[in-house]
């Protein structure tokens, strides 16, 4: 059945991979090395996901080649599936649209189809079956929301009471039967807008167990919430899930939370494809930080609280059941691992894999001899009130009383949007405020204390030039996520002082200087004490460009993904019936010992009877069911 | 004013039953009668929950403060100041000591109006919000210990934020306000275009003719595709067939009929200027009528509390809005037939005129909400049932038919006269129309792209 929802203005799903099979790249092989064939889930569209780690997927993909890729990408909109298409790349492709603004509101029935329904809006008792089973199973969807909304989403895998246990089972079924439906009797988007769901989440919203935000809901919430989960349920309506397509996958790679790893869960659940999800931001913190975005921006208002209540134990009980039927979850630094425990990730499937840096255009820089000028502090980054550049200029105010022929270099461009241009200014302003044109004592040629200086200029052609330039790199953020900037100081070999935020302490390790944020004045000791210490700063930096090296190349990550999807197929592989060459299934293919319980490498039991896709007893594979 | 609302919030409790408003703000001297132990000046949780008051009152779970906390970059290191293990936990404090609207918003079924005025009906607890702000939160870090040592960074120690609701009130301003004003441009195009037909005569008619034709499609287009009745979705093809069928009758259909019954040659003749004209100037109260729907509608979205009470209150505001249409549709009739227009003399051709722009309107509504078959198919029963009453005239007067099949239709126009047929099934159209949509507009998920997307 075409389950390819027919919402117009967009364009056609590829069911699946898109260039023929001629046309793909042949993965290598390798003696003693294993072929996965990997679906990789992305969300936003081609290419990939954006965000702070860039093309991570792309260096996936082009990296581990003796891998076979099928990227599926959820694309927000048209623009994303067009550049898709041309890209002409060396993998499969397969595109699906959703999470556009929505279009028509599911009105569409004639006189007499009930409640205004897709499933082709007939008499038939098939029609009226598949409606009855979308009331059944959106209303416990529901139910589970509303019972569940401000206590679940935290409780869920911590305390492990029967309670959250329980709804999360619920959660569960009402998304697979939904699921079902979808792939029965067709798209769900319709039914989705319909009056029966939204009456589904008014009843599930008066129920007696509903937590008091839900009970609150307006008529207004309830439509904002069916709106809202139509958007989050459009992998439900794909036609993904069958054997051409992620069923024949060996593994699904989720690079984000929310729609990828919901198409992963489904994958898993239709054709028992194990599922690994990556989280580098995690989505349900996204998802909160966005909501407040919403509600605090200008012009448009945010939803209200009984509508933001629904939404967040929905994303909630979502981030959950992935963590719950991925076989690994793996994640970027310990901050996003707080957050998925905190959300139920089990602690035995969360594995933390560094992001990678291309290391090499930092080589030559690391690898020099020479310092740059040991008076000189950089700082690196795109200029923006997350920053806290004043911060820096009050800390360097302090550097230069007590070393007066120190420099500080801000390299960077204002971040996008008027705000941070307007920071720009002001910090301009608070440097000649702060450190006035030195009329006598200042050599000639632009060797002002402070300069804004931005990387392609004569001066500083690249980033590792920028880099190279200084003794010292700063950073002064008060908030981050990943500090990008502080690994290619550590790739370059520069000793660096930073504040104690997102994963800094993490990155740097011992190999630098970290003081509080908001502190200028811990900030300018630091500094001061690795501008008088040359010999410390040539121990530090040398020790920080190893720990990088180690840690952050793109060759580590490469590595660590390959190790767990190896470990992902061999511990607990799709298993499906073997065909012959004429498609006819061929019996004792797979030997009975296969499917003997047993252990395997010291992995627990109860984990393989969880991560294996049939109910079997315990974790069976044989080592070349592993590897063909 | 702001000591006892510092005394009144200090002990920690669960967030209480009643509204923000409740009895300790009527009685400052026993807010809080329990004369449970009140913590140390230095409760450093609390300055931190008067600094991101706003984030404790709008969060729905710990889980969205602790999101919120760490976007404003505490981490766990910095938390251990405020004795929490991590993030999290004092995320849990500050969300259970935090008030709730909740409660208040669950209690009151009165509120119903409150909403009302709001073009999108989205935020509906604003009122709530703000008595919950001012009462609560207002100036706790007075005598909070070490003020300064709160994580307050220079640079962004403005003023302390305020809860300010007036934000939230007012609606997004109508975005297609420019565009339903031009809704009298189909009409005045028509006018025009009669006006220059009637003036002029000949080559210089047909040229007025043929260019006033084409000024009122562009304007209908434009007004139409970017009004209040812009259809939630395209329309299928056949569906324009029927309405062009239709518009045909309405201009020509009548001469033809009338000279089918009286055995006159059936040719090519002038559209009845009457007619385009009251078709023409009832776009413009068309797209008014809409707007004040989904505006009414809109508002009632907001303030109704069950999908019954949206229905019912949805249901009368449509057939008020159908009644406002219809007269200003029958303003529009006398206007036009007291003109010296060619076809004005033509009553009962009016009156189908004005059924025909009713039927046309509810479709539009219909269509508008999402709404797609239904119209369509009222749309093509009217249509045949006026096509086949003219073929069947006409196909009576061949020689060798029998008479019988164009009996019916001939009864009727000399019962009633010319018009009397398609002011009949327009109006038999209309009502069924009307009845479909007071039953499909009463649901929400009808006005789900007016109100969800805005």
């Amino acid at each position: 059945m075409d389950n390819r929802p027919s919402r117009h203005r967009h364009v056609r799903i590829r069911s699946s991979r898109c260039e023929p099979p001629g046309q793909r790249r042949l993965p290598i092989w390798e003696i003693g090395g294993a072929h996965v064939r990997i679906g990789l889930l992305t969300e936003g569209g081609h290419p990939y996901v954006g965000g702070e780690t860039g093309h991570w997927c792309d260096r996936l993909v082009r990296g581990l080649g003796q891998h076979e890729f099928d990227v599926y990408a959820l694309s927000r909109g048209v623009r994303g599936e067009r550049s898709g298409f041309g890209s002409g790349s060396a993998f499969g492709f397969g595109f699906g649209s959703g999470f556009g603004s929505g279009f028509g509101s599911g009105v569409d029935s004639g006189f007499g189809s009930g409640s205004g329904f897709g499933f082709g809006s007939g008499f038939g008792r098939r029609a009226r079956r598949a409606r009855r089973r979308f009331a059944e199973c959106f209303g416990e969807l529901a139910r589970v929301l509303c019972a569940g909304a401000g206590v679940g989403a935290d409780r869920a895998g911590e305390s492990g009471g029967d309670g959250s246990g329980q709804l999360a089972d619920r959660f569960g079924s009402a998304l697979y039967g939904l699921a079902e439906l979808a792939r029965d009797a067709g798209s769900l988007a319709g039914p989705l807008r319909s009056e029966t769901a939204v009456r589904a989440l008014e009843q599930a919203c008066r129920a007696p167990g509903a937590s008091p935000a839900a009970r609150a809901a307006r008529v207004a919430d309830l439509l904002a919430v069916a709106d809202h989960l139509e958007r989050a349920l459009h992998p439900l309506s794909l036609d993904w899930y069958g054997d051409d397509a992620l069923g024949a996958v060996d593994l699904c790679h989720a690079t984000s939370g929310g729609g990828a790893a919901l198409t992963g869960l489904l994958a898993k659940h239709f054709a028992g494809v194990p599922l690994l999800v990556t989280e580098y931001g995690v989505r349900l913190r996204e998802h909160y930080l966005a909501g407040a975005g919403a509600g605090a921006g200008a012009g448009a208002p945010g939803l209200a609280v009984p509508a933001r209540t629904l939404l967040a134990a929905f994303q909630g009980k979502l981030a959950a059941e992935a963590y719950r039927q991925a076989a690994v979850v793996t994640h970027g630094n310990a901050h996003a691992r707080r957050w998925q425990e905190r959300c139920g990730a089990d602690r035995a499937k969360l594995r933390t894999v560094h992001p990678g840096l291309p290391s090499s255009r930092f080589g030559e820089v690391g690898e020099r001899e020479g310092p740059g000028d040991p008076r000189t502090l950089i700082w690196v980054g795109r200029v923006e009130p997350a920053k806290d550049l004043v911060s820096l200029l009050h800390a360097f105010a302090e550097v230069r009383r007590a070393e007066p022929g120190a420099r500080l270099r801000v390299v960077g461009a204002p971040a996008d949007g008027a705000e941070a241009a307007a920071y720009h200014a002001h910090c301009r302003a608070l440097a000649a405020h702060l450190f006035p044109a030195e009329a006598d004592g200042a050599p000639a040629g632009g060797a002002e204390p402070v300069s804004f200086e931005e990387i392609g200029g004569p001066e500083l052609p690249s980033l590792a030039d920028a880099y190279a330039a200084g003794g010292v790199v700063v950073l002064s953020s008060v908030v981050e996520g990943f500090p990008v900037g502080l690994v290619e100081a550590m790739f370059c070999g520069r000793a660096t002082v930073s504040t104690d935020v997102g994963a800094v302490v993490e990155v740097v390790g011992g190999t630098g200087l970290v003081v509080p944020p908001r502190d200028p004045r811990a900030l300018a000791q630091a500094c001061v004490a690795l501008l008088r210490d040359p010999g410390r700063r040539a121990r530090l930096g040398a020790a920080a460009r190893a720990r990088a090296l180690e840690l952050f190349t793109v060759e580590q990550n490469l590595t660590a993904f390959n190790g767990i999807y190896l470990e992902i197929v061999s511990h607990c592989p799709a298993r499906r019936e073997a065909l012959n060459e004429a498609g006819e299934p061929v019996p004792f293919a797979r030997p009975a010992e296969a499917y003997v319980p047993g252990r395997w490498a010291g992995v627990r039991r109860h984990e393989g009877t969880r991560l294996g896709p049939p109910p079997g007893p315990g974790l069976c594979l044989k080592p070349w069911e592993a590897l063909s | 004013m702001t000591r006892w609302a510092e005394r009144s919030v200090d002990v920690p409790r669960a967030p209480g039953p009643a509204d923000g408003w409740d009895a300790r703000s009527e009685d400052p001297a026993g807010g809080s009668g329990s004369g449970a132990p009140r913590r140390g000046p230095a409760d450093p949780v609390k300055a931190l929950m008067h600094q991101y008051r706003d984030l404790c009152e709008r969060a729905v779970d710990p889980l969205e403060i602790a999101a919120g906390l760490e976007a404003h970059g505490l981490t766990d290191r910095t938390v251990a100041r405020f004795r929490h293990r991590d993030v999290f936990a004092l995320a849990e404090e500050m969300y259970a000591r935090a008030p709730r609207g909740g409660g208040d918003l669950a209690g009151t079924g009165d509120a119903a109006g409150a909403g009302a005025s709001l073009g999108s009906g989205v935020s509906v607890d604003t009122v709530t919000l703000a008595r919950v702000g001012t009462s609560v939160w207002v100036g706790t870090s007075v005598w909070v210990g070490t003020p300064a040592r709160v994580v307050t960074p220079a640079r962004t120690a403005t003023p302390a934020r305020t809860v300010t609701p007036a934000r939230k009130v007012t609606p997004a301003p109508p975005s297609s306000t420019p565009r339903w004003a031009l809704a009298p441009l189909p009409g005045a195009a028509c006018a025009l275009a009669v006006a220059g037909a009637a003036l002029g005569d000949g080559r210089l008619r047909l040229a007025a003719g043929i260019g006033g034709a084409l000024a009122v499609a562009a304007a209908l287009w434009i007004a139409l595709r970017y009004g209040p009745l812009r259809p939630a979705r395209r329309a299928s093809r056949t569906l324009h067939v029927w309405v062009a069928l239709l518009l045909a009758y309405a201009l020509v259909g009548d001469e033809l009929l009338m000279a089918a019954v009286s055995g006159e040659p059936v040719g090519l003749r002038p559209p009845s200027a009457a007619v385009a004209l009251v078709l023409a100037g009832a776009v413009a109260p068309g797209l008014w009528c809409a707007r004040i729907f989904a505006v009414r509608a809109g508002g009632r979205l907001g303030a109704s509390r069950g999908l019954d009470e949206f229905a019912a209150s949805v249901r009368p505001l449509l057939i008020a809005v159908f009644a406002l249409y219809l007269c200003a549709v029958g303003a529009l009739l006398v206007g036009v037939g007291s003109l010296r227009v060619p076809g004005a003399g033509a009553t009962r051709s009016l009156v189908a005129a004005g059924a025909l722009a009713a039927l046309l309107w509810l479709g539009r509504m219909l269509r508008a909400h999402g709404s797609r078959r239904a119209p369509a198919l009222v749309y093509g029963t009217a249509a045949t049932t006026q096509a086949a009453a003219v073929g069947l005239v006409c196909a009576a007067r061949l020689p060798g038919r029998p008479g019988f099949l164009a009996a019916p239709a001939e009864r009727l126009h000399a019962a009633g006269g010319t018009g009397a047929l398609p002011a009949l099934v327009c109006a038999a159209g209309a009502a069924v129309l009307l009845v479909h949509a007071v039953r499909v507009l009463g649901r929400a998920s009808a006005h789900a792209t007016a109100g969800g997307a805005r």
